[in-house]
């Protein structure tokens, strides 16, 4: 079938002014249903081409899971789902990543002493060691610095903190005030503008260094804490320390008033041993619970002095994929994934959304 | 094909019919080629090749130190349990024959293919390698703190319940529990057989001790229990099991109906621990440290009280799990 094309003088019963323009074109029934159908498949492909376009700019820009894609009326999973693990190291305690997750650090406490540097793909690329060979460390939890990317290493029998490049060069030992006596660093934790916390062993207190070192606060000196583990900061700025054992995490409001405590307990959401702390961007806290073998999941509140909210939690006591045996740090990227030192299978697990 | 035929311009400006098919090959082309690139993308970006899990590694190690020492049976039984964590029992199975081929008495052998071949359902099979394992063990040195003895004998239980010969059971199972009497699985499963022979008052107390070593999380132990109380037509009893049922399944309002009425009661001391369990349960801290306080003032050892003031309130003094 041919498209009809006729002329102003073909049909007396066009338009006056229908020779003054250019000639259009005369449909038939059958053109007219044709061209319907080609509007409609324009239409459809359009949509869908919007909706790649839409999808695949959101994707380059954010680099998360298809599950956390923003759509309206649908909420984003609150437990994420086993993805892979990570192995080649001894029984790692701490964990930090960079916020695309290309790097991963991992520190273990067999083998080697040394921090484990692992790319994307879960291959060890470095090992990070003391250039103190003369006694024994043991490297216990790890941070980045997001100023420049250096990697914070405690080292619990040396009583320090190392600093290395983020290349995995030797480049300082962090020198704390002198009034720090008996300092024990164990958890340390950047904030997004650089300030570093660390929670002391000596004291069982936790401090608040700015980016140049300087002592800015001391929280909990008071007997408070016993063996305090880990730390991290809300968007709010909210502390959460896990006093790991006396079985409970401890909020601190913006101006380190105690706004109240998650505590030991067999109710829904009551921790035994809380370890490592991580806030997600979706401002998601994960605990690390050490013997309950799982991670603990809250939200944290849009009201500044409210407890985070319990969601729920995952992992469970065994070997498999998914399971835990004493986990003991969580760190999580920008890309939706979350990574747990999983001490007793000697393995880091990575779970997604 | 009709004279009188309608014919209809097209809207001045209107696309023509090739503007139309070249905007539609291009968006097809844009789709073809921008769908499958994102995925690429997205897939590169996701994906990690982390290669075997912690199991099949075990297996490839296992399988690899068999091939350097094929004639090593310790080896070959640690392929065999490589293959059994990592879900292949049949595997497992032909490794541990060719152990018992060479060595017809190893005990761990006799267990382990015992296991796999209950786990199939070959339990005639099965029960004749627990019961050469308790031909081998059952008079030596150790035999009352032989794990391994007591394991064929629970295996042996399990099978005897599940072919219906529940006196057979109780009996594997005593043995069983005189080697470990803490064994909650154990001590479950010989309440089950006492009740199926008509014995309730003993299963009563094989059950009410299999819940004091799993007081919470394990609702069986609990509802067998409701059967045997129901068999010595202890109401009481029965309300307290099916309360504590309910408190295990979550239905916190049932459990606490169940057992409020029994405080004061033959029963006063089980309601007042559930009770406190339920308060924790609650959150209600304050309720729980009540409950446990009114199970001490009248025995003041009470484990199960003492365990539940100490989760609600004592802080622990010494560092406990794996930090180094």
């Amino acid at each position: 079938m041919t498209d009809m094309a006729l002329t102003p003088e073909m049909d007396p019963g066009l338009p006056a002014d229908a020779g003054t323009g250019p000639p259009h074109e005369v449909l038939g029934p059958e053109d007219r249903r044709r061209r319907r159908r080609r509007l409609a498949i324009l239409a459809v492909l359009s949509a869908l081409a919007v909706v790649l376009l839409v999808f695949s700019t959101w994707y380059l820009l954010f680099r998360k899971p298809i599950s956390q894609l923003p759509l309206p009326g649908f909420d984003l999973p609150p437990m994420p789902a086993y993805s892979y693990s990570l192995y080649g190291m001894g029984q790692p305690t701490g964990i930090a990543v960079t916020p695309d997750g290309s790097r991963v650090y991992v520190t273990q406490t067999t083998g080697e002493d040394a921090v484990l540097m692992l790319d994307g793909q879960g291959q060890v690329i470095a090992a990070l060691q003391s250039p103190d060979t003369t006694t024994d460390h043991v490297f216990v939890y790890v941070a980045i610095s997001p100023i420049n990317a250096e990697v914070y290493v405690s080292d619990r029998p040396a009583a320090d903190v190392l600093v290395f490049a983020p290349d995995g060069t030797f480049l300082r030992t962090f020198e704390p005030p002198a009034s720090l006596v008996g300092w024990q660093p164990l958890g340390l934790n950047f904030t997004p503008d650089g300030h570093l916390f660390v929670t002391d062993l000596g004291a069982n207190a936790v401090y608040e260094f700015d980016k140049d070192g300087q002592l800015l606060r001391t929280i909990g000196s008071n007997g408070m804490f016993n063996y305090p583990n880990a730390t991290a900061e809300d968007a709010l700025g909210r502390l959460y320390v896990s006093d790991s054992n006396n079985g409970r995490l401890v909020v601190f409001g913006r101006t380190g008033e105690v706004l109240g405590v998650i505590r030991r307990g067999s109710a829904i959401g009551d921790l035994g041993i809380p370890r490592g702390l991580a806030i997600d961007d979706r401002g998601l806290l994960y605990v690390v619970d050490n013997t309950d073998h799982s991670i603990k999941v809250y939200r944290t509140s849009a009201d500044p002095v409210a407890l985070p909210e319990f969601l729920g939690s995952f992992g469970e006591p065994g070997i498999g994929e998914g399971m835990f045996r004493f986990p003991n740090a969580v760190a999580t990227d920008t890309r939706g994934r979350l990574y747990v030192a999983d001490w007793n299978n000697d393995r880091v697990q990575v779970w997604t959304y | 094909m009709s004279n009188t035929k309608t014919i209809g311009l097209a809207r001045p400006g209107a696309p023509s019919d090739r503007t139309l098919n070249r905007l539609i090959g291009g968006l097809i082309a844009v789709i073809a080629i921008g769908l499958p690139a994102i995925g690429v993308i997205y897939y590169l970006d996701r994906h990690v090749d982390a290669g075997p899990s912690i199991t099949g590694r075990a297996v490839i190690s296992a399988e690899e130190a068999v091939r350097q020492n094929p004639n090593e049976l310790g080896m070959r039984v640690a392929l065999a349990q490589a293959y059994a964590a990592d879900d292949r029992p049949v595997d497992a199975i032909a490794q541990y024959t060719i152990v018992l081929g060479a060595e017809p008495t190893n005990t761990t052998a006799l267990l382990g293919r015992g296991d796999l071949q209950r786990q199939i359902g070959q339990l005639d099979v099965a029960a004749a390698d627990y019961q050469a394992l308790i031909d081998v063990a059952k008079d030596t040195e150790m035999a009352n703190i032989d794990r391994f003895l007591q394991s064929a004998y629970y295996g042996l239980g399990v099978i005897a319940m599940t072919q219906g010969r529940p006196a057979n059971a109780a009996t594997q199972l005593a043995n069983s529990l005189r080697i470990d009497r803490t064994d909650a699985d154990a001590l479950d499963l010989m309440g089950q057989a006492l009740i199926a022979i008509g014995d309730h008052e003993n299963a009563v107390e094989a059950l009410r001790d299999a819940v004091a070593f799993v007081p919470t999380g394990w609702a069986d132990p609990y509802s067998h229990l409701a059967q045997a109380y129901g068999g010595l037509a202890d109401q009481g009893g029965v309300a307290y099991a099916n309360g504590m049922v309910a408190l295990i399944e979550g239905q916190l309002d049932d459990a606490q109906a169940a057992l409020e009425p029994l405080v004061g009661g033959s029963h006063s001391r089980d309601a007042l621990i559930g009770l406190g369990l339920t308060a924790e349960q609650r959150g209600d801290l304050n309720a729980a440290v009540d409950a446990y306080r009114r199970v001490l003032a009248v025995v003041p050892d009470d484990f199960a009280a003492l365990s539940g003031l100490s989760r609600v309130g004592a802080p622990a003094t010494v560092e406990y799990g794996s930090n180094p």
